[in-house]
């Protein structure tokens, strides 16, 4: 029986959150090679979320493996505490004389207040540490005042001790030419009448060193979007905080930035939880993918910008497609990034002429998301998008007739920008312009999954999303933009172009956002 | 015994019998001549010993850590490699070296190293090891180039009877994927090859040198789809044999420890059993996600459906056991214990930090066969050992998978009891030491009276509190853990205490005689910025005689060598001298 951990390992990016903090012990690891140097300051701001228990988690577990789609009214109602309950915990809180915050699901209380006022209430120390890293500050173990320990679950926010600076020195250039939130909207004929993705979660699955609240505040404001960072996006670590080596995670870092900002450009109301495992393998296609399965089912759409050479996955497909499958029936879609090396999926270079594809996203239970680029004002296949053949998989049933009769798994399932110009994404207090990759396509079309299944979908999700999208791409539904011209390849094999309908190089194209929400 | 990662370790001591010579054997080294610490090679930095037993080191002199790659992944340290037996001859065998970028071959006839080309990627290079001395011009050349700056055992294998080494080579051009050689180590001739990446799909290789892979047809024309297929090749034959070809869209496979049988899973779900040494073909199941033939690969075969229910079969029989549906975890691994009774397995598991929820499910005849029970909660998947009729695990692993409980339990999980705290995760060892047996010489021996062995209690030795620190990096690759080296003897089991050797020991700095009698440790770890790893004081203790022997003088150890017959190689970078040491006590 799966055990959810529920929302006490969800920390919402607020200032000072490193990570999952299991109740009672938010101590961070990094306190363990610190040296304390005093006291958190009494009249510092602190910002903390408590978890509540959850009730009937069995009944919980059950739901989820069958498949069931829990909404968060719902969710609240079954499994959160009672209203009365909540509102016990929420005035002991504010008898403390902290700033409360409850949540619609009862599932969480913001809490913000002076650090001594916090302490008081947890039954915590504010302590500064010095180590090699820097100076940061976390509690020590948590005592909580009895009103609040028979609710609350754990907390989470009270240590800044995850938020490493990130030393990569990524030159900003000129914003000009390079994909902004508005043209990425009239692009895709985001239009006002579609929504902007109000009552949908986004989950992405990262690794390394996260976004800061800077950067995310900073794409919101440079750009003027109407979200808020606060209220919608939050950070989980798996594992705890990164354990890779400091360039890894930083390189990471760059990719975390870009997967947020894209679902920020185009769905800027839907909630986005930031899966962040603590190393990259087996981290990220082991315990991320089962955690968003499992444990956030509200999260229809999953954006996940990382892959390998499916030459090397044989071994993991049957589980990790049985978790895809999972997914897709309990109406969470995920969406895979598809290369950015052509026809060569397994980046082998020139010696090597073999075409090879990315996984998981030849996985047949994912979307995978090829690239375009503009050339000369016509959206076109981006010859480094990656698209191909599965060497291992069988043709799945909705491909059967709508793809070449080649008896294996097709890809890409769609594309969106991913070449020239290049989006631009807010990072370190700078606008970093020309970012290139399906790396920037698969989180577009996972924010406009968001849009289509608040206008489409009731906010339940898609379970049979594939099935829909080739039936739609096959009746030539102007809802799917189809991209007839450039192609891809890898510069020494010849590789697919791009052509009317559904083709190797961009599947059935780009969206329309606004016919796609009602033709869906 | 594996050899310097020792964490916990369950002796088991034989005493009470006659040796061949009819004289008894006592339980502990004889420490009457004090412990020999001779210094040997360059007074030098040093790291990354790799040993021959106490025959022959190899070691990098004046190692320079890398920088990180392109995509800031970590490389290797690189130096001198240095080649060195016990009497003091020490040889340079080549610079510019990637840490363990070299081995000994299992015959112990060469040694193998990675040597720098002009390409900026390596050869192969083999050293003869007979005779006093080694010259350039007796290397053999096995591999010209295409070898990465990574460890030997990253891109290579020796096959088990030890007759090859299966290594990966990057044609020129390619930047991924490399081919696969088969080396004959008779000689080092390059025996076989696949083309188009072939390293990087699965292989494996039987006693008898028939090698089982995955490999594809390779397509480079547009619109023709590779198909991945499952091959296999008898390698004393090839190429005068080709490969046959058993299957298509493979995705997973194991051959039987006999090497009689291979089973595999297709990308359908079909698990499916072929005769290796006569042909038959059976389908065992369908709808598997995940299977295995257990540590000993004798079988039964354990394997999950898609409703995630384990399943237990011997490989030519009907099913004995189904668990109900949501019991395993698609990540978990499975283990049997000695007797066969009883099997293992976990839920909630988190790969990242090595851990899950242990439940236990008894096997027919049992009772309650096939019902599953939970056994201990956040358990670590790597520390997994049977003590005679006891369980020895790790419980309650914290949130990095750095630490955890060590926990004794019956074999059917009751009587759970944890035993101390804090012991370093995928650290535990299971030694059953003993007297060696002495060579045959042809003389009628009469042996033990009762001609049995008589188990006495184990001992227990782990490092207890133990800290991670992941901004450190040590030179030799090795995890950034510290603790406690405590030893418990068998009444530990029953509430007993330890006894505390050091206050801090850095994980793998620490090692069990083959003999399982004494333990070689660095004590007093302190991190060195110029060894660039923890350094400590040699110390020595007897697992099973309350006595402290003189301990050898040594300060400055970061690595310990095997321990064979008393002898071990140790790298003291911070002594006086610096360098490579041969400890005999």
């Amino acid at each position: 029986m799966k055990q959810l951990r529920g929302p006490a390992l969800v920390c919402l990016a607020l200032a000072g959150c490193s990570g999952p903090s299991p109740w009672p012990s938010t101590v961070p690891a990094r306190v363990a090679g610190a040296e304390a140097i005093g006291r958190l300051d009494a009249d510092v701001p602190v910002d903390a979320v408590l978890a509540m228990r959850l009730h009937d988690e069995a009944l919980l577990a059950s739901l989820v493996e069958a498949g069931t789609v829990l909404m968060p009214a719902e969710f609240a109602d079954r499994f959160a505490p009672s209203a009365a309950d909540y509102a016990r915990t929420v005035a002991a809180l504010r008898a403390q004389g902290l700033a409360v915050e409850p949540s619609p699901s009862r599932t969480t209380v913001t809490i913000r207040g002076r650090a001594d006022l916090v302490e008081a209430a947890l039954g915590t120390r504010l302590v500064r540490y010095a180590d090699r890293a820097g100076v940061f500050h976390a509690p020590t173990e948590l005592h909580p005042i009895a009103e609040i320990a028979v609710f609350v679950a754990g907390a989470a926010g009270l240590d800044d001790a995850g938020r490493w600076w990130s030393h990569r020195a990524a030159e900003p250039l000129s914003a000009s030419g390079s994909a902004e939130p508005v043209d990425l909207n009239t692009m895709y004929d985001v239009t006002p009448a579609v929504g902007l993705g109000d009552g949908e979660t986004v989950a992405i699955l990262g690794t390394g060193l996260p976004p800061t609240d800077a950067d995310v505040d900073g794409y919101i404001t440079k750009f003027a979007l109407p979200a808020n960072r606060k209220g919608q996006y939050a950070q989980v670590f798996l594992g705890g905080p990164n354990r890779d080596p400091v360039g890894l995670a930083q390189n990471e870092y760059g990719e975390n930035l870009l997967d947020v900002d894209m679902v920020l450009a185009l769905a800027p109301h839907a909630d986005i939880v930031h899966v962040l495992t603590a190393t990259n393998s087996p981290g990220l296609f082991a315990d991320g993918i089962q955690y968003i399965v499992n444990q956030l089912p509200q999260a229809h759409q999953v954006s996940v910008s990382f892959g390998t050479c499916e030459r090397v996955a044989a071994s993991e497909m049957l589980v990790m497609n049985q978790l895809f499958r999972q997914a897709e029936a309990q109406g969470q879609q995920w969406f895979f990034a598809s290369g950015d090396n052509g026809t060569d999926g397994c980046r082998d270079g020139k010696g090597n002429k073999v075409l090879s594809v990315n996984w998981p996203s030849s996985s047949p239970y994912v979307m995978s998301v090829g690239g375009t680029q503009v050339v000369n004002s016509v959206e076109a296949a981006w010859f480094a998008g990656g698209g191909g053949q599965s060497e291992i998989l069988d043709k799945p049933a909705y491909q059967i007739g709508r793809t070449p009769n080649d008896g294996v798994r097709d890809q890409p399932d769609l594309a969106a920008l991913a070449g020239t110009p290049g989006v631009a994404i807010y990072g370190q207090g700078r606008v970093i312009a020309g970012v290139q990759g399906t790396s920037a396509a698969a989180p577009m079309w996972a924010a406009i999954w968001a849009l289509l299944d608040a206008g489409k979908g009731g906010g339940k999700g898609f379970s049979d999303g594939h099935l829909r999208l080739y039936q739609l791409g096959a009746s030539g539904a102007t809802g799917l933009r189809d991209i007839t011209t450039g192609g891809i390849g890898d510069g020494t094999t010849p590789g697919y172009p791009a052509t009317a309908g559904w083709d190797l190089a961009s599947g059935w194209g780009v969206p329309d956002v606004a016919k796609l929400v009602t033709q869906w | 015994m594996s050899a310097a990662r020792a964490g916990l370790v369950t002796l088991l001591a034989v005493t009470g019998c006659a040796g061949s010579n009819g004289s008894p054997v006592d339980a502990g080294a004889d420490f009457a001549i004090g412990p020999q610490v001779t210094h040997i090679g360059p007074a030098a930095t040093t790291c990354c010993m790799v040993t021959n037993g106490a025959g022959q080191v190899l070691y990098l002199a004046n190692p320079i850590p890398s920088m990180p790659d392109a995509q800031g992944r970590d490389q290797p340290a690189n130096g001198e490699l240095h080649l060195a037996n016990p009497f003091g001859a020490d040889f340079v065998l080549a610079q510019q070296v990637p840490a363990f970028g070299y081995a000994f071959s299992p015959d112990q006839k060469w040694a193998l190293f990675l040597t720098k080309t002009k390409t900026l990627r390596y050869a192969l290079q083999m050293a003869p090891l007979e005779g006093p001395e080694l010259h350039a011009a007796a290397q053999v050349t096995a591999v010209a180039d295409g070898l990465q700056n990574a460890a030997l055992f990253q891109q290579a294998f020796f096959t088990p009877s030890g007759r090859y080494l299966v290594v990966g080579v990057l044609p020129p051009k390619v930047t991924n994927s490399p081919d696969l050689h088969v080396i004959e180590m008779a000689g080092g001739r390059d025996v076989f090859q696949l083309v188009n990446g072939a390293f990087d799909y699965r292989e494996e290789v039987t006693p008898d040198d028939t090698m089982v892979y995955a490999d594809s047809t390779a397509s480079t024309t547009p619109g023709v789809p590779s198909v991945e297929g499952l091959y296999l090749v008898h390698l004393g034959a090839a190429p005068a044999v080709p490969p046959a070809r058993v299957d298509t869209h493979v995705t997973n496979f194991s051959t039987t420890a006999d090497g009689a049988k291979l089973v595999y899973t297709r990308s359908n779900g079909d698990l499916v059993m072929v005769g290796l040494t006569q042909p038959d073909q059976l389908t065992l199941a369908t709808d598997v996600t995940a299977f295995s033939l257990g540590a000993s690969r004798r079988g039964p075969v354990v394997y999950t459906t898609s409703d995630r229910a384990l399943h237990v079969r011997p490989l030519i029989q009907p099913e004995t056991v189904t668990t109900p549906p949501s019991s395993i975890d698609l990540f978990s691994p499975v283990a049997l214990s000695p007797d066969g009774q009883h099997l293992y397995y976990f839920q909630n598991v988190e790969r990242q930090n090595s851990l899950g929820d242990l439940y236990h499910v008894a096997l027919p005849p049992a009772a309650r066969a096939g019902q599953p029970s939970l056994v201990a909660t956040r358990a670590s998947t790597v520390d997994f050992h049977f003590v005679g009729d006891r369980l020895v695990l790790l419980s309650d692993v914290d949130g990095q998978g750095t630490t955890g409980d060590v926990t004794v339990a019956s074999l059917d999980g009751s009587n759970l009891r944890v035993v101390a705290r804090g012991a370093a995760l995928g650290e535990v060892v299971t030694a059953f030491p003993a007297p060696a047996v002495p060579a045959a010489t042809g003389q009628i021996g009469y042996g033990a009276l009762d001609l049995g062995t008589q188990v006495i209690d184990p001992v227990f030795a782990h490092l207890a509190n133990a800290t991670a620190d992941f901004t450190l990096r040590p030179i030799d690759g090795s995890r950034p853990i510290v603790g406690a080296l405590v030893v418990g003897r068998a009444d530990l089991l029953d509430g007993g205490g330890e006894v505390q050797l050091s206050h801090k020991v850095h994980a793998g700095a620490w090692v069990v005689s083959d003999d399982g009698y004494v333990i070689v440790y660095a004590g007093g770890a302190t991190w060195s910025r110029i060894a660039n790893n923890w350094i400590g004081t040699l110390g020595l203790y007897q697992t099973l005689v309350d006595t402290a022997p003189a301990p050898p003088v040594l300060d400055g150890v970061t690595e310990l060598g095997p321990i064979v017959e008393r002898s071990l190689f140790v790298d003291a970078p911070m002594a006086n001298p610096p360098g490579i040491y041969f400890v005999h006590y």
